[in-house]
């Protein structure tokens, strides 16, 4: 039994077959043998090696004709490495005297020699590893042939582990196969994470190095509460974690309770719970939860794991299903295009390669680049907007002229709608991030443009800190609680507040109950969380006085330091919780 | 196997290469030794090696101008060696 301790970015314990991805994307369909089957065994193992051999060698003369000898050379090296004698002895050995089937084996000898290679002090040889990886996924596949299941092609439920997943394959997991995954890298607010919370599934990140201790098929626990991945668990850790298992079950039940309640703290004022979704089928979700409305749409993740970009009628018809869904009263604001950054979709000609992309082109930024873009989104939300009550959102506003050319752009939209008979709703309201320090500081001015704010804390952090939330090295600056962000969060709640423009709070700080008196007492009365943060957040709320709040609120704006703010909140949040899990 | 019988020869031999003995020497060492009826040994860092084997030679980071010994014992361990040595000693039969 192998445990790990990561970044926990879903909650949930799930207990599966391990597949893992980065390396064969094949799952071992059996494991052992009986000794009758030996020799049957190694000659499977055999004919495999030669069959991989043979087309490792072909490919070693395509490569060699058309790009050089030398290149062709590498393949020659991996042919040898197949076609090793010793390698051979080696697996017949585990083969005859363990019983293991030859794909077993394969995946035990092969994580063996990984692992000898990684612990090398040389990075060179290090990276040799990934030769190994290549040379057991050709074996792997020659053995299992035609049962290879693919990533796209799971028939039973597995929990993926990866080195690490881009935003693009975790959109394209199949939620009905994949349980749960777990990722050597990783942050807690890194989009593959936010994509974890879309997706439901119990998550973990940020684990480090895991992936050459476990074989296709072991059995994993992935612990989204605790942020642990247990790698063939023993049997009294599995017992323990199938009655935590079923504990959970009846946990959520008794939070769904709740979901007819109104968030109102015990003095009486409403909190308004808003669910933050990616794909239109989390509306469901929001609803199951008890959300108010849909706080933000990220609509970035229909233009992901594309090869084109989405059309007018492609984008209609989420946003219709989304508002719909959702009905004539309830708020749904759709945030327009935030590409970039992290989030790259396939159709990388709108980009080019940036020195400092969280500095560059991204977001609002492209869209006002590429206004045939914008404007196709712009006529799709638009055109949706007679199914429900909907919101424009701009991302990333930075200078009050962007806000302007952006708004600009909307009543150029709407007059050509008009000029073509379409229906669409006149009056949406729109509202921009507060996200970057600048619109922050100019909240005052930004409140005159708009109706709404919504205050993005995820990259305010990142921004107003300087430090790449992904970045492992400077994670520890990156902190929600840092008087920094607390300050300008203050400023854009009194600028709101003197200028009569409603305000939303999202981002991965919205939903962190240890922020949530302050939040209440500095006179925020709307979040946006993660729908599955819906029932705890709202139990909160309903144990909060504004009154407490209030002095709560006072004193954290007194502290100095991101981790004196942290402790303070965290005592606080305790004293209410005392059974709680805040961490 | 033929006339002269086992003998068993052992040289040090320093890395020429550029770029220390990667994997394309690696597979050129394992192909010519893998002719040879003779046991090849390769010894660096006080670690022995199978030179007959791609797997284990993996383990082997010597960079150039690093010594590795060589080690044959068998029939034809004498052309082995001097094949083998001038592989590794000769900077330019393979980059």
């Amino acid at each position: 039994m192998e445990v790990y301790r990561g970044i926990p970015v879903y909650p949930g314990v799930i207990i599966g077959p391990a597949l893992l991805l980065d390396t064969e994307g094949y799952l071992i369909p059996q494991r052992s043998i009986i000794a009758s089957e030996v020799q049957t065994e190694c000659e499977r193992l055999r004919f495999a090696i030669k069959e991989a051999a043979k087309e490792v060698r072909i490919n070693q003369a395509i490569i060699a004709t058309k790009v050089g000898t030398q290149y062709g050379a590498i393949f020659g090296a991996h042919a040898q490495m197949i076609e090793d004698l010793f390698l051979l002895a080696e697996l017949e050995n585990l083969i005859s005297n363990n019983l293991f089937s030859a794909e077993f084996a394969v995946s035990q000898i092969m994580r063996k020699h990984i692992k000898e290679l990684q612990s090398l002090p040389d990075a060179h040889m290090a990276s040799r590893a990934a030769d190994l990886f290549d040379i057991e996924k050709q074996l792997l596949s020659k053995l299992i042939g035609n049962r290879k299941q693919a990533i796209n092609n799971l028939n039973v439920p597995v929990v993926i582990l990866a080195h690490d997943l881009s935003p693009n394959e975790t959109a394209k997991l199949n939620t009905n196969l994949v349980h749960a995954f777990a990722t050597e890298a990783g942050g807690r607010t890194s989009h593959t994470s936010i994509l974890a919370g879309a997706l439901e599934i119990p998550a973990v990140v940020g684990l480090g190095k895991f992936i050459s201790d476990v074989t296709g098929g072991d059995t994993v626990i992935v612990d989204g509460n605790s942020g642990l991945l247990i790698i063939n668990p023993d049997e009294e850790t599995l017992k323990r974690y199938q009655k935590t298992q079923s504990e959970i079950v009846s946990l959520d039940a008794s939070l769904g309770t709740l979901r007819d309640l109104p968030a109102i703290t015990r003095d009486g004022v409403e909190i308004k719970l808003m669910g933050n979704i990616e794909f239109p089928h989390e509306t469901k979700h929001c609803l199951d939860k008890g959300a108010e409305g849909i706080g933000l749409y990220r609509t970035e993740f229909l233009f992901m794991g594309k090869d084109v970009v989405p059309t007018e009628e492609e984008q209609f018809a989420a946003y219709k299903e989304v508002l719909e869904a959702m009905g004539p009263v309830r708020p749904v604001v759709i945030r327009t295009l935030d590409l970039g950054g992290d989030k790259f979709a396939a159709f990388s000609n709108l980009y080019t390669i940036e020195k400092n992309p969280f500095l560059g082109l991204r977001s609002i930024r492209l869209c006002l680049r590429n206004i045939g873009l914008f404007k196709t989104q712009l006529r799709a939300i638009l055109r949706a907007s007679v199914f429900g009550n909907v919101h424009l959102l701009f991302p990333m506003i930075s200078t009050v002229l962007e806000l302007r050319q952006a708004k600009m752009i909307v009543s150029e939209v709407k007059e050509d709608l008009f000029e073509e008979n379409i229906p669409f709703k006149k009056d949406i309201p729109i509202g921009t991030m507060i996200e970057v320090p600048s619109a922050a500081i100019l909240a005052e001015l930004m409140a005159k443009e708009v109706s709404f704010f919504s205050i993005g804390t995820n990259d305010l952090v990142q921004y107003t800190l300087a430090a790449d939330r992904s970045n492992e090295d400077v994670a520890s600056i990156y902190n929600p609680g840092d008087p920094a962000v607390l300050r300008l969060i203050e400023m854009v709640v009194n600028a709101a507040k003197h200028s009569n423009v409603s305000l939303n709070v999202c981002g991965e700080m919205s939903g962190d109950l240890i922020y949530t008196m302050l939040f209440l007492g500095l006179g925020i009365r709307q979040l946006s969380v993660s729908p599955h943060s819906i029932p705890e957040l709202k139990q909160f709320i309903r144990m909060v006085n504004i009154k407490d709040a209030e002095n709560v609120a006072k004193e954290a704006m007194r502290q100095q330091t991101a981790r004196d703010v942290n402790n303070y909140l965290r005592e606080q949040t305790r004293k209410l919780l005392p059974d709680s899990l805040v961490n | 196997m033929n006339e002269s019988g086992p003998s068993f020869l052992k040289r040090v031999v320093k890395i020429k290469n550029p770029n220390g003995f990667h994997m394309r020497p690696k597979a050129a060492f394992v192909e010519a030794a893998s002719r040879f009826i003779s046991e090849v040994k390769l010894i660096w860092e006080g670690q022995i090696f199978n030179g007959k084997s791609m797997f284990e030679l993996m383990m082997v980071a010597a960079a150039e101008d690093s010594e590795v010994t060589i080690e044959v014992l068998g029939p034809d361990s004498q052309s082995a060696l001097i094949e083998l040595e001038k592989l590794l000693a000769d900077e330019d039969v393979i980059n």
